[in-house]
């Protein structure tokens, strides 16, 4: 049915050297993002390259909501929701992943009776929100990228 | 709490009729200064005849640093640089522009009369009438004059007052003897209001707050803005509430070249409902010592246990159940990550017992060192050490170390990556939970086996016109973790992990550190995914999975869910969103062996028009909740909008929250009319009507809807 | 000054075709100087069109021309223009071509400008230019 391995990834090939910018300037998200770009065999701009290609990470934000409430007003369930704006333009400027906005959540049981081990339960979602939402800006960079 | 004033976008598609058109294109940047620049005037005639007197006649422009004057014919004093023209005049400078009857003016003194004046702000839709206008340099005061951010062709409302001072410098006005009217009805006097006439933040009478509600009567609070300096400011609320008394609130809000921190509190003395004092507190804090290290903390304390019951402002506020606290100072570098600090939680629900709150921990350190020694061999290792205390329980000391080797071998196309780590963990106990041998010091020591493995095939396809990419990603996840007895060890931290999606490639079946699930399964799942191929949008992504156990997994708690022996539930999801105006997402889990689905799950956004939004879901869980959830935002018409909600729980047959409203909202004026119904604790209903007026530039009038219906409606402000 | 008019005008030039029958026009060229009274006026070329022996236009062109004189009340002027036409009988000083007028209360500029001699009153020249000041603030009108 057509489905074959996929080739080897594309970021790197004519974009040149690469920096990854998130609003605050040490995100674990950014971070990531690099490290795996660079282990993708991407190659990474130094502080003070000049223009170079940038991967703007932008309107960060993580936040924790109740999701249903049962009758006597006792959360049941919380949603995480991580939010990420995603663009990426060459060292000319111009665009080559438009603007768009990444957005995965997980949700989470609450006891009212029991909140022991709920913090941890939250934190460890966090955790793995990151690394999935590094995970998914890679597969759209490669995806975007491999088409052109 | 933003000032007044901020942008809101929907205020710029305003057609502006009769507003004053700019004469003078303004000059980008800083204007040109005013003291000592020539003034240059042009006209068609000039009569210098008489001694120390200019009259100019014939299209006559005068202008000087940022200030432009034109009129048909003009005296000009040489003697006192003084001006003054006869008919009818316009005037512009840096700040607003003028269509007067008549003018006089001194250059040298920079002063500027103006008589039957109609004004126009050039930075913002401000403008009004005045009797008599004196421009002193940034300054301005005009008698018998009106205000307003409506185009003066609709004046939906409009302030008119004896005297109003605008300050360009501060970008303030301030009116004396102020009558505001909303359409024709005087609707609010007061002897004295200060405005915003750009957006910058100001100290300033934001506008009060109104509103009624069974928990607390009628509700008026009047914030008070004081802008003290550039990088502190405070905002003050007395709140005035019928069934309660008089309420203090307020936020201090500071910055500092590392440092940022707002403080903030409630306060309500001898409330008459409870004859008690009731009261929220928060210090919100941060600094950022250098790129590796920075400090935060959010410390937060609440009176009682209902207090948000009775004073939260939405079902998210109302049903905050834990308050959570914590100051940490966290370092992270390249490969190396640490933080240490203290977490508390305050129980803030009565449906939360304090002997569930959940431990303090104080300290609490956990660090985490990783090292790539080879391109396929990476060296992690987890520490975490806390102390933990509880007011009603015994606590202890707990130390867990978690050293782990990964070789992530892979291509572009596939991944293969055994791991193996070892789990120490030793607990040093109070008296109270010793272990029934008398044990205060327990360890429990085992080794965890992982293997990930996975493969990456795509094709490219052209769909509808699009070209798309198609993946499809199957996935294996082994893992083996040797039984280890943990049933007398305590629960600080711990409780089974909401199963879903993630729980089948986790290494442990707990939150926290007090149980290491045994586990001898294989977890086998596959995902596909389609992107747009243009801008690489992920158009559908769905995956289905289910961990198989060779042997069932014995380590437990009291109140974990029973699990059956042969595997986990089968778990599906998917999220599609083909076009920009609709997105779907889909979760299910069924038990294979039972026979029986333990959760459903459905949510659907479909966005149209201006701001249109519909959301609709449905969730199940089994034993647990089956609810509905409708929410919706339809633009009626060009200025009408009706919003609402309605949460209608299906197993109890009855409503958690339904909402409706109204917003009508025209250039400079926005009014919102809110009803709500929701569930209290108590297991009776509360109901609200909110009123606000927003008018547009000065702030809104009446309770902030906006952040009710932001927690009510997914994205109603996005 | 108004008084001016009385004075007798004395003109002079490095050449003139010393044409001064009645009916005539006589061009003067080279420092062409023109005295009477207060009013002072330095240009490159000048015609005197004569009739029935009175002088009815002087025409001056320079680069610039340049004419000086002092009002009544002792307020001096100092013009300059491409070309300066003056015409005795209306008292007027048609001045055109990037014309400047300094006067202590500003300097003045247009394209073509009319100066009343006796009132002072200075005209846009009526053919759709306009006429522009610049008034120093009091602290700094010194020049």
């Amino acid at each position: 049915c057509g489905f074959r391995p996929r080739g080897s990834l594309e970021i790197g090939s004519d974009l040149g050297p690469l920096r990854v910018q998130a609003g605050d300037p040490y995100s674990p998200l950014a971070q990531g993002v690099a490290n795996a770009l660079r282990r993708a065999g991407v190659e990474l701009a130094g502080p003070g390259a000049g223009p170079t290609a940038l991967l703007r990470l932008s309107g960060e934000s993580l936040r924790t909501r109740p999701l249903t409430v049962d009758r006597s007003a006792k959360v049941r369930e919380y949603e995480t929701i991580y939010r990420v704006d995603l663009e990426l333009r060459d060292a000319t400027g111009a665009v080559r992943v438009p603007r768009q906005r990444i957005e995965i959540s997980r949700d989470f049981t609450y006891d009212t009776g029991a909140s022991i081990g709920t913090p941890a339960e939250q934190e460890l979602i966090e955790d793995e929100l990151r690394r999935d939402m590094q995970a998914a800006i890679l597969r759209r960079l490669d995806a975007a990228l491999r088409a052109d | 709490q933003d000032a007044p004033g901020s942008e809101d976008p929907l205020w710029q598609r305003c057609p502006l009729p009769g507003t004053l058109p700019e004469y003078r294109p303004r000059t980008e940047g800083a204007a040109p200064a005013r003291e000592g620049a020539p003034t240059d005037v042009t006209a068609r005639e000039l009569d210098l005849s008489r001694d120390e007197v200019t009259v100019l006649t014939g299209e006559v422009e005068l202008s000087r640093g940022d200030q432009w004057l034109g009129t048909d014919r003009l005296t000009w004093e040489h003697e006192g640089n003084r001006f003054h023209t006869d008919g009818p005049v316009r005037y512009q400078d840096r700040r607003m522009r003028f269509a007067a009857g008549r003018a006089s003016g001194d250059s040298d003194q920079d002063r500027i009369e103006l008589e039957n004046v109609q004004y126009q702000f050039n930075d913002g839709p401000g403008n009004g009438r005045a009797d008599s206008v004196v421009m002193l340099g940034e300054r301005g005061s005009m008698a018998g004059a009106t205000y307003s951010t409506c185009p003066p062709g609709q004046r939906q409302w409009e302030f008119s007052a004896d005297d109003i001072e605008v300050d360009g410098e501060e970008g303030m006005g301030t009116a004396r003897n102020a009558t505001l009217r909303i359409g024709k009805v005087p609707v609010l006097w007061t002897p004295w209001i200060r405005f915003p006439t750009d957006d910058r933040r100001r100290t300033g009478l934001l506008w009060p707050k109104i509103g009624y509600d069974d928990r607390n009567g009628f509700d008026y609070e009047q914030p008070i803005y004081l802008n003290l300096a550039p990088n502190y400011d405070v905002t003050l609320s007395p709140r005035w509430l019928s069934r309660r008394g008089l309420m203090l609130g307020g936020e201090f809000r500071y910055l500092t070249e590392r440092s940022r921190g707002e403080i903030a509190g409630d306060w309500l003395p001898d409330d008459d409902l409870s004859g008690r004092d009731r009261g929220l507190a928060s210090w919100r804090h941060s600094t950022r010592f250098s790129r590796h290290w920075q400090f935060g903390s959010l410390l937060q304390h609440v009176s009682d246990r209902s207090y948000f019951d009775d004073f939260g402002e939405s079902l998210a506020g109302s049903t905050i159940t834990l308050l959570h606290s914590h100051a940490t100072l966290q370092g992270r570098g390249q490969g190396w990550d640490l933080r240490l600090g203290m977490r508390d939680w305050q129980a803030a629900s009565l449906a939360v017992s304090e002997f569930s709150e959940p431990y303090r921990e104080l300290p609490s350190l956990q660090a985490r060192w990783n090292r790539w020694l080879a391109p396929w061999a990476e060296l992690d290792v987890r520490a975490e050490a806390v102390r933990f205390s509880h007011e009603l329980r015994d606590g202890g000391d707990r130390l867990d170390l978690q050293p782990s080797l990964r070789l992530p071998f892979g291509g572009a196309a596939w991944f293969l990556t055994p791991q193996l780590s070892w789990r120490y963990t030793t607990w040093s106990l109070d008296e109270g939970l010793a272990l029934p041998d008398g044990d205060t010091r327990p360890s429990r020591s085992l080794p965890i086996w992982s293997l990930d493995a996975g493969a990456y095939f795509d094709r490219e396809l052209t769909w509808l016109g699009r070209d798309l990419l198609h993946t499809l990603e199957p996935r294996l996840f082994y893992l083996k973790a040797p039984y280890r007895e943990q049933d007398d060890l305590p629960l600080f931290d711990t409780r089974p992990l909401t199963f879903g999606w993630p729980g089948l490639f986790r290494s442990n079946r707990f939150s926290g550190g007090d149980r290491q699930a045994d586990a001898d399964q294989v977890t086998l799942a596959l995902s596909t995914r389609l992107f747009d191929a243009d801008d690489g949008r992920e158009l559908l992504s769905a995956g289905v999975g289910r961990v198989h156990y060779f042997e069932t997994p014995r380590v437990t708690i009291p109140g974990a869910p029973l699990l059956s022996d042969e595997g986990s539930a089968w778990v599906a999801e998917a999220s599609i969103a083909l076009a920009r105006q609709w997105r779907l997402s889909l979760a299910h889990q069924w038990e294979p062996e039972d026979e029986r689905t333990s959760l459903s799950a459905v949510r659907s956004q479909w966005r149209f028009g201006e701001g249109g939004l519909v959301n609709l879901a449905y969730r199940y869980r089994a034993d647990l909740l089956e609810q509905g959830d409708l929410s919706f935002v339809l633009p009626v018409h060009r200025d009408w909008r009706l919003v609402g909600r309605w949460n209608y729980s299906l197993r109890d047959r009855q409503t958690l929250e339904a909402l409706g409203g109204l917003e009508w909202k025209s250039c400079c004026v926005a009014v919102r009319l809110l009803a709500r119904r929701y569930v209290r604790e108590s297991g009776d209903y509360g109901s609200g009507i909110y009123l606000e007026f927003e008018l547009n530039g000065v702030g809104s009038f009446g309770r902030d809807t906006v952040r009710l219906l932001d927690d009510a409606i997914l994205d109603y402000s996005r | 000054k108004s008084s001016d008019r009385d004075q007798p005008m004395d003109i002079s030039a490095d050449r003139t075709d010393a044409l001064l029958e009645d009916d005539s026009v006589s061009t003067l060229e080279g420092n062409v100087k023109i005295r009477q009274g207060s009013l002072e006026v330095d240009a490159d070329r000048a015609e005197i069109h004569r009739v029935a022996g009175e002088i009815r236009r002087i025409v001056l062109t320079g680069s610039p021309a340049r004419l000086r004189q002092v009002s009544d009340s002792g307020e001096p002027m100092d013009a300059f223009a491409n070309r300066i036409t003056y015409t005795p009988n209306e008292e007027l000083m048609l001045l055109s071509g990037a014309v400047e007028i300094r006067q202590p209360r500003g300097t003045l500029r247009g394209e073509t400008v009319k100066y009343d001699i006796n009132t002072g009153r200075l005209d846009g020249g009526g053919d759709g230019s306009r006429v522009s000041m610049r008034i120093l603030p009091k602290s700094a009108s010194g020049d």
